[in-house]
């Protein structure tokens, strides 16, 4: 019998997914561990009739993507720490002009130049508060190739979806480890495309709510003439300092992916049934997470798995319910704490929170977990 | 089941394509299989560790957890990997480049003399490890290893690779039918 099963890295099932949801334009600068989707990248995106650039570094490589994205084109990057901080400028801009783009982030360990080859999750909160000014952002975290595939794919939905910068935090050991694994053919992959305006060139407005929040976008050279700018703007995307337009604006900008919070809460419950104590985890921790809460199962110990998929906007009612359901939770990241600060926010001091976290550019072990299990238990 | 192996030794032997050549053949065998490499910054030297998993089932911890066979090809990889080790675990070292195992069940072979001497290429030293691996691996077919290679590996090289791979197999052959195992606890010097 012929399999399907495939032997694939993380970073090369990031790189199918783009393609399979239409990503036609890469612009990017190489960075440990996210070269090989630039690699790959490199060659997929000529066979696929669509533009790859290396670009002088981070700032102009999401200043390219954004571009190539008014362009009409999906467009995506994918860098690390280091090169993520120099993108947030561009993901404030991206979100000011409703500009769809996807950016991936490969977390490695420690701040600055830290372990460039090793696992961390320290980006958690410059992914959501990194770009300068209030904005809202969207975050997807892959724990497997499978999820990388998935999540990817959904990212660009996402980002065609609300017009918005999306970003998929994935770590080392997601990205460097290689999988069998069975993913969707073309065809079974869902795809949304950006919704395009209906009107004339010269009726079209394009930031006028169309009543869903999220303005059509028209493509640069396709006879709409329009003006882009990352300065306060009114409907027709010239700049406005008048009080009630740039109120709307940035109303516009929060409501139109808060009103879906409820359509946004991807996660994986594992052995829910009974669990007096929950672990929390995303991202490759999730994965020793499962493990632990096996073991501890087979002990018959009480316990089960939250393993979040989008870590933002984050989600206040799945966590809560786990919070109000378990007599204790256990959030396990790989930073000093981060994720955690965001499950006590919506705690409100009902269930106590504890921390096991890991810097060392080390995977976070199923023993650690399960010891903090046997722990919460005795 | 979880079978659990790992290649050890510095960064430009060829360790992680050796580990991903290893896991597509498991893959080809039917197995479920998850690969990791783990190296330093430095672009050659350094340690370069490279790790398959295979199991019958979805595999949720993708890094070892006991280690069932430790490939080590130089003293530093034996040392620090040696702890990781299962209890009845296998250990294949360089005969050159390892001098001191302190474990029971260990297979010493001139590797990189043979990849030196034998093919004049000291880089095929990961296909001889390949194919002395391959004979104590209950779970690996030699003839999937033999595909996995030709999948993976450069058109060019291909010949050559296979010959080193086969001369590592023959190796472990030989050594297979005439081993036999001291006691765990002996700490074993050469």
């Amino acid at each position: 019998m012929k399999s399907n099963r495939v032997l694939l890295q993380g970073s090369e099932a990031c790189v199918r997914a783009a393609i399979a949801a239409g990503c036609r334009f890469y612009a990017g600068y190489p960075i440990t561990p996210a070269t090989e989707i630039m690699e790959l990248m490199s060659r997929a995106m000529p066979k696929a009739g669509g533009v790859f650039i290396q670009m002088e570094d981070e700032i102009a490589s999401l200043g390219a993507a954004v571009g190539a994205s008014l362009g009409g084109v999906k467009a995506m990057t994918a860098t690390s720490g280091p090169g993520f901080s120099l993108m947030q400028e561009h993901i404030s801009f991206a979100a000011m002009a409703e500009v769809p783009c996807v950016i991936v982030n490969v977390m490695r360990g420690g701040l600055s130049t830290g372990l460039p080859t090793r696992p961390a999750q320290g980006d958690v909160m410059q992914a959501r508060w990194g770009a300068h000014g209030d904005h809202p952002i969207l975050v997807v975290a892959p724990s497997s190739t499978y999820e990388f595939f998935d999540l990817t794919v959904k990212a660009f939905n996402l980002a065609e979806r609300y017009r918005s910068p999306v970003i998929v935090l994935a770590d080392e050991v997601v990205a460097h480890t290689r999988e069998s694994v069975v993913l969707p053919s073309a065809h079974e992959v869902e795809v949304e495309d950006r919704v395009r305006p209906s009107v004339p060139p010269e009726w079209y407005s394009p930031y006028r709510d169309p009543g869903t929040g999220i303005p059509p976008m028209a493509a640069f050279g396709e006879g709409y003439r329009f003006h882009v700018t990352g300065l306060m703007h009114d409907i027709n995307g010239y700049p406005t300092e008048r009080q009630d337009e740039t109120e709307e604006l940035m109303a516009r900008l929060f409501n139109k992916i808060s009103k879906d919070f409820h359509l946004l809460q991807w996660y994986d419950s594992y052995f829910e049934e009974g669990a007096e104590v929950t672990v929390i985890a995303y991202g490759s921790v999730a994965r020793s997470a499962l493990r632990a809460v096996r073991t501890a199962r087979e002990k018959g110990m009480p316990v089960g798995l939250l393993k979040l998929k989008m870590l933002w906007p984050f989600m206040r009612r799945t966590v809560s319910q786990y919070l109000q359901s378990s007599r204790s939770v256990i959030v396990a990241e790989m930073n000093m704490g981060q994720l955690s600060r965001e499950v006590k926010r919506v705690n409100q001091g009902t269930c106590p929170i504890h921390t096991l976290n890991r810097v060392d550019g080390r995977m976070i072990t199923p023993e650690q977990i399960l010891t903090a299990i046997e722990e919460e238990l005795r | 089941m979880r079978y659990e192996l790992r290649l050890a030794g510095s960064g430009g032997q060829g360790l992680v394509l050796a580990g991903i050549v290893l896991a597509e053949a498991a893959l080809l065998d039917g197995h479920v299989v998850v690969h990791s490499q783990n190296y330093g910054p430095e672009a050659r030297g350094g340690n370069s560790v490279s790790e398959v998993i295979i199991s019958g089932e979805e595999i949720d911890y993708p890094r070892a957890t006991g280690l069932d066979m430790l490939v080590a090809l130089n003293q530093r990889a034996c040392n620090d990997n040696l702890p990781d080790m299962k209890e009845d675990g296998l250990v294949i070292v360089d005969s050159s480049a390892v001098k001191k195992v302190l474990w029971g069940r260990v297979l010493r072979l001139p590797l990189q003399r043979q990849a030196d001497h034998a093919f004049k290429d000291s880089r095929v030293v990961n296909m001889l490890a390949l194919g002395v691996l391959t004979a104590f691996c209950p779970l690996i077919q030699a003839e999937s290893m033999g595909q996995a290679l030709t999948s993976r590996m450069p058109a060019g090289s291909l010949d050559h690779n296979l010959e080193a791979f086969r001369t590592g197999l023959s190796m472990g052959h030989d050594l297979a039918s005439r081993t036999h195992f001291h006691e765990v606890e002996d700490a074993t010097d050469v």
